[in-house]
């Protein structure tokens, strides 16, 4: 468990700070101080201010909240139909497995980011819309692994066991199977977790993602771009590092979990 | 020895005074067609190719150490490719005399003949061509006709601002057989049919183009014998081009950019007639309540918003005609202050209550637009407005705000190219115009100008625009954000720029 000290610990810190950050800091992520644009960073405003006179730190707790949520949601929100449709599959076999399989192949046929591009220009942009955008391009990717990890544990002995004694296939599925695909799932939730953040980051970057004025890492980034060769490194330094720091933390789990479990499966 | 540095050297200065004066711009221009250019971007690139019957008289403005800074006078016409001009009596007739033995880059003769063809071109166009040769007043020309080299227009109704109209690109002289010759309309999009200081050597639209000195032009050479303008969309790379000396002039920067610039660089300014507006929906409950208007006009923190976006390039004023106006006074167009607690007082005497939807419309990308938009979010919150803010395409936006009917409030950079309340007027208050932001309708004001446009001596008519400013400001019917101080860019070695509100790409005039 030591491997997981490292990622747990960068994630938790920045879990702690951005949702217990504003009990401290109370300042509101909307309010303009007409009296401090592009103010660089001080004790008044750790992070600075924005063009608006907006509190960077603020800004930067509240998109860093955002952030956690929408890849928990995108995370949640891919895993249930993802492992579902690749269960399905993988037990009933046959014309079923093909079409399923087929339709994942043509969903993962896209390119990720352009796909949920194409699915949040086409539901209008907005927050939401880009979340549901990242969420069909992570379908697949559960979809194709779940079918993979129960055909693989299907051929193990003790599933043969559990058959010979007399389980049916679904009590052999959700006692025998489910439980030792789930090791592997939880690595793919820790990866899709990073890529939905940095998806929505770059979709917000894009316009395509939060709306204005909602406190988020990627329109953070944009909305400060045009300020980082005149000297107001902070408004996109800050946000940077918050997607960094999150999505190094979530990558580093995934790669660790995958160690501590792969080594548990063999 | 000493001969031959001598000669080395003067080889290395005439490479160097060889070297194209190179122009950075954010903005393509849409078409290269006079008649068809319809916006002040768009016409600046168009103006140093063709040759305007008169123009305005210039005003020197202070500028930078070392730079000679004009820019129109707009209340003095003087002669261009007409070395005179006369009005009739009655103001119907207008006759003027071209200059003997002008030609065409094209070599053909630039004579009465070929004036009238390219007036007639511009008349007929149906497009702005159309708008500035009848001055606004549809319908107006009766005829434009040609004795040996004078010129004649003949109106139905007076209309002074036509000799203004007359100073703008849109106007300027085509070499028709040229265009006609070429394709016509299409052709001219993308090429040139050159009366002017300069050629047009080479064009990628949306990527460059290229500038030469026109050896048959009747006037004094350019200051340049090569201009090459390059149009780059990103502010950044225009920012790191100005600062890498890459770049003789740079246009179109953000003002924070040009700001950090003035440090390093010389930045010119120029108080322009141009503003940024807020036009709320006045056919649209409750926007269609001037109470609640003059409330949300009170709850803008202009200073703020000059300070943050502008970065201090910006006046202040509250009415019809921004500063730069001739018909702008203190009484007629003074500053209004930013007072909350007056803006909930009017809002309980609106009688509008609950909360209001609002979308505030703005292009993609532009971040001024956008920097605004959202610090009236934020303004109007206590209000009850819960405003959204709806980014639209550059092509989206223009149907938006050309749209007869506005249902939203669109934030938009404009300003006429002739400086004079009627033409503004003509576009930004009538009813039925489809270029007025708001929708605003005022009959009584519509009267007014009317009778303004009836006097002919157009310095009479301030009583007039006087009283449709009064109304103006009661009405509240859109938002003057600020009024635009314009600024350029230039290398240290630019020594003289100039400003025309029509461009300001009046490129003969600038130089090392």
């Amino acid at each position: 468990m030591r491997h997981l000290f490292l990622p747990f610990a960068i994630l938790g810190v920045l879990a702690l700070a951005v949702f217990l950050g504003p009990l401290l800091w109370r300042i509101d992520p909307l309010e303009m101080d007409f009296t401090a644009f592009l103010a660089a960073p001080s004790l008044d405003h750790p992070m600075g201010t924005d063009a608006t006179g907006r509190d960077v730190l603020a800004r930067f707790l509240a998109g860093g909240r955002l952030s956690l949520l929408v890849g928990a949601v995108v995370m949640i929100a891919g895993l249930v139909p993802g492992a579902l449709i690749g269960l399905i599959s993988a037990r009933v076999g046959g014309l079923v497995d093909t079409v399923l399989m087929r339709v994942m192949d043509s969903i993962a046929a896209f390119p990720p980011i352009l796909l949920a591009m194409a699915v949040a220009i086409g539901l209008g942009g907005g927050l939401w819309a880009a979340v549901l955008g990242v969420v069909v391009s992570t379908v697949p990717f559960f979809a194709r692994l779940m079918r993979s990890e129960v055909m693989r544990i299907r051929s193990f002995p003790f599933i043969e066991a559990s058959e010979a004694m007399g389980g049916t296939p679904w009590f052999t599925l959700r006692w025998h199977i489910v439980p030792h695909a789930a090791t592997t799932m939880l690595v793919q939730c820790a990866s899709v977790f990073g890529y939905a953040i940095i998806t929505l980051a770059g979709l917000g970057f894009v316009g395509l993602g939060a709306e204005v004025p909602t406190p988020e890492w990627g329109v953070m980034i944009t909305e400060g771009m045009q300020y980082a060769l005149t000297g107001q490194w902070w408004l996109t330094i800050f946000p940077g590092l918050g997607i960094l720091i999150a999505v190094v933390g979530t990558n580093l789990l995934a790669d660790r979990l995958s160690k501590v479990l792969g080594g548990g499966n063999s | 020895m000493k001969y031959t540095l001598t000669l080395a050297m003067s080889l290395m200065g005439s490479v160097a005074m060889a070297d194209p004066f190179v122009v950075n711009a954010s903005q393509p221009p849409s078409t290269m067609d006079p008649a068809f250019a319809c916006d002040i971007v768009g016409n600046g690139y168009v103006a140093p190719l063709y040759s305007p019957l008169v123009t305005y008289a210039r005003k020197t403005y202070e500028g930078p150490e070392g730079v000679t800074v004009t820019a129109e006078d707009d209340s003095k016409i003087v002669a261009a490719l007409a070395e005179s001009w006369s009005v009739s009596e009655d103001g119907l007739i207008y006759t003027f005399n071209i200059r003997e033995g002008a030609k065409f880059a094209s070599g053909n003769a630039l004579n009465g003949a070929a004036v009238a063809a390219s007036l007639n071109r511009a008349l007929s166009s149906g497009a702005c061509g159309t708008y500035y040769m009848e001055a606004g007043s549809f319908g107006n020309t009766q005829s434009i006709t040609a004795e040996g080299n004078v010129v004649t227009i003949t109106l139905a109704a007076p209309q002074p601002l036509l000799i203004h109209s007359l100073t703008q690109p849109n106007l300027s002289i085509v070499d028709v057989a040229v265009a006609d010759t070429n394709g016509g309309n299409d052709w001219m999009a993308n090429h040139a049919a050159p009366s002017g200081a300069y050629v047009l050597a080479e064009y990628q639209p949306g990527v460059k183009a290229v500038y030469h000195a026109n050896p048959n032009y009747w006037g004094d050479a350019p200051l340049e014998s090569e201009v090459v303008v390059n149009f780059i969309s990103d502010p950044s790379a225009l920012l790191l081009q100005a600062r890498n000396g890459a770049a003789d002039v740079t246009l179109g920067l953000p003002k924070q950019m040009v700001n950090q610039l003035s440090n390093e660089l010389n930045v010119v300014e120029v108080p322009s007639p141009r503003f940024m507006i807020v036009g709320l929906p006045n056919n649209v409950a409750p926007f269609d309540n001037a109470t609640f208007r003059q409330a949300l006009s009170y709850a803008v923190p202009y200073e703020a918003i000059q300070q943050s976006v502008a970065f201090g390039y910006a006046d202040s004023f509250f009415g019809p005609f921004p500063p730069e106006f001739s018909a702008y006074t203190e009484e007629n167009g003074a500053a209004r202050a930013f007072d909350m607690d007056k803006a909930q007082a009017l809002l309980a005497a609106s009688g509008v209550t609950g909360p209001v939807a609002l979308e505030l419309t703005i292009m993609e990308g532009n971040a001024e637009q956008e920097q605004i938009a959202t610090i009236l979010q934020g303004a109007w919150k206590p209000l009850g407005v819960d405003a959204k803010i709806s980014k639209l395409s550059a092509s989206a936006y223009v149907e938006v705000t050309t749209t007869p009917e506005k249902t939203t409030a669109i934030v938009r950079f404009d300003g006429p190219s002739i400086a004079d309340p009627a033409w503004l007027l003509s576009y930004d208050m009538f009813c039925q115009s489809p270029y007025n932001q708001s929708n605003y309708c005022n009959a009584d004001a519509e009267a007014l100008f009317g009778e303004a446009v009836a006097i002919p001596n157009m310095a009479d008519r301030q009583d007039k625009w006087n009283a449709i400013a009064t109304m103006w400001i009661e009405d509240a019917p859109r938002i003057p954000v600020y009024a635009d101080v314009f600024t350029a860019v230039l290398d240290k070695d630019v020594t003289r720029w100039d400003f025309a509100q029509d461009g300001p790409f009046d490129l003969q005039n600038w130089g090392r």
